[in-house]
């Protein structure tokens, strides 16, 4: 076992925040370069970029975690990571079955386009749901779809001052089933329940972000499995800076 | 102005029963509980359309009169059950946000200037 650095919290040009240059490949390279061994792909109610991810890292030094940053009724961040694409899949399809984020719902009104790219970073298409709106499912839906999904839900950014379960719901709900929480240090730690784990991650929404926080795991190798035991601090694995 | 009268003049449709005498003396309309926990006034009705049983909490530990839930939202069981536990009034009404908060601020304005 060794600590692997992660930082599990990246968008891509997909998501309507994110610059253009946040593609795949530079991700990957980018994650590389800052020494990173693992990160999670995380857009914005959205999968469409993760096979990209995937297959531009398969090979390399940096494992990708499939993942998605769900926005509940609450306008709470929550964000999903998976074992597989299908998964992550599976809880898009939930999401715009269920008559979330209606297609052609006005894409440009953030002022950048939502890119869906391939491994050589090629433009396949541009996403016409507004991702950057809210889900109809709340907080508790959501975490119980993702956990029967096998993945685990992290409050995003959980003591910032916009889009988190602090600044949505005033505090924590006392059964709220986290798996972690994300931590910014913007506010003090006293705020956020001692039961859950930290994590930091950068958010990035441009390269020069990326691998600024990240969280050390001790753990056996980079995997989605190994992650949910270090998380959990299951078998010697668990969480190291 | 009683929180009876002011549920009867506003057509809201009772959630969770509670303290009908009780008089509102303002009104807050925020969905952001952090919000609320930091502004929301003593005795103040509060609008939103957050139905989170969360509400329930911040309404109590800001002292309001009540919660009003807008946009005709379906309130989930959880949320009604704190609001019982805690004596939190809530109602609920089709109307959204700007037309109820003009409509609650109008009547409670009259009062003031009816003294």
């Amino acid at each position: 076992m060794r600590i692997y650095w992660a930082d599990l919290h990246i968008h891509t040009c997909l998501s309507p925040c994110a610059e253009l240059d946040m593609t795949p490949k530079g991700i990957i390279k980018r994650a590389a370069a800052k020494g990173l061994d693992m990160i999670a792909v995380t857009d914005h109610n959205s999968a469409g970029n993760l096979s990209a991810a995937l297959g531009c890292a398969a090979g390399g030094t940096v494992a990708v975690i499939p993942g998605m940053e769900i926005t509940s009724a609450e306008e709470v961040h929550i964000l999903a990571l998976f074992e597989t694409i299908d998964a992550a899949a599976e809880m898009q399809r939930q999401l715009y079955d269920g008559g979330d984020f209606p297609p052609d719902a006005g894409h440009k009104a953030f002022g950048t386009e939502q890119v869906i790219v391939n491994v050589a970073d090629e433009i396949l298409g541009f996403e016409p749901r507004l991702l950057a709106g809210a889900s109809s499912k709340g907080l508790e839906d959501i975490i119980g779809a993702v956990h029967a999904l096998g993945g685990l839900a992290i409050a995003s950014h959980s003591d910032r001052e916009s889009f988190s379960v602090l600044s949505q719901l005033g505090f924590f709900p006392e059964d709220a089933m986290f798996d972690a929480i994300e931590v910014t240090g913007k506010k003090p730690d006293t705020l956020l329940p001692a039961r859950f784990p930290r994590l930091h991650s950068s958010d990035a929404h441009s390269p020069d972000m990326i691998g600024r926080k990240k969280t050390g795991f001790m753990m056996e190798a980079p995997t989605f499995r190994e992650l949910a035991m270090a998380i959990k601090g299951e078998g010697g694995r668990g969480i190291r800076g | 102005m009683k929180i009876a009268e002011i549920a009867d003049k506003l057509g809201l449709e009772v959630v969770n029963e509670g303290q009908w005498e009780r008089e509102a003396k303002c009104c807050y309309a925020s969905d952001m509980l952090s919000d609320v926990l930091a502004n929301g006034g003593e005795g103040c009705l509060w609008i939103t359309r957050q139905s989170h049983p969360n509400i329930v909490a911040v309404a109590a530990i800001r002292g309001m009169a009540g919660i009003i839930i807008t946009g005709g939202k379906q309130i989930s069981p959880d949320t009604i059950e704190k609001a019982g536990q805690e004596q939190v009034m809530i109602f609920s009404t089709p109307k959204q946000t700007c037309e109820l908060a003009g409509m609650l601020y109008m009547l409670l304005s009259n009062e003031v200037e009816r003294g």
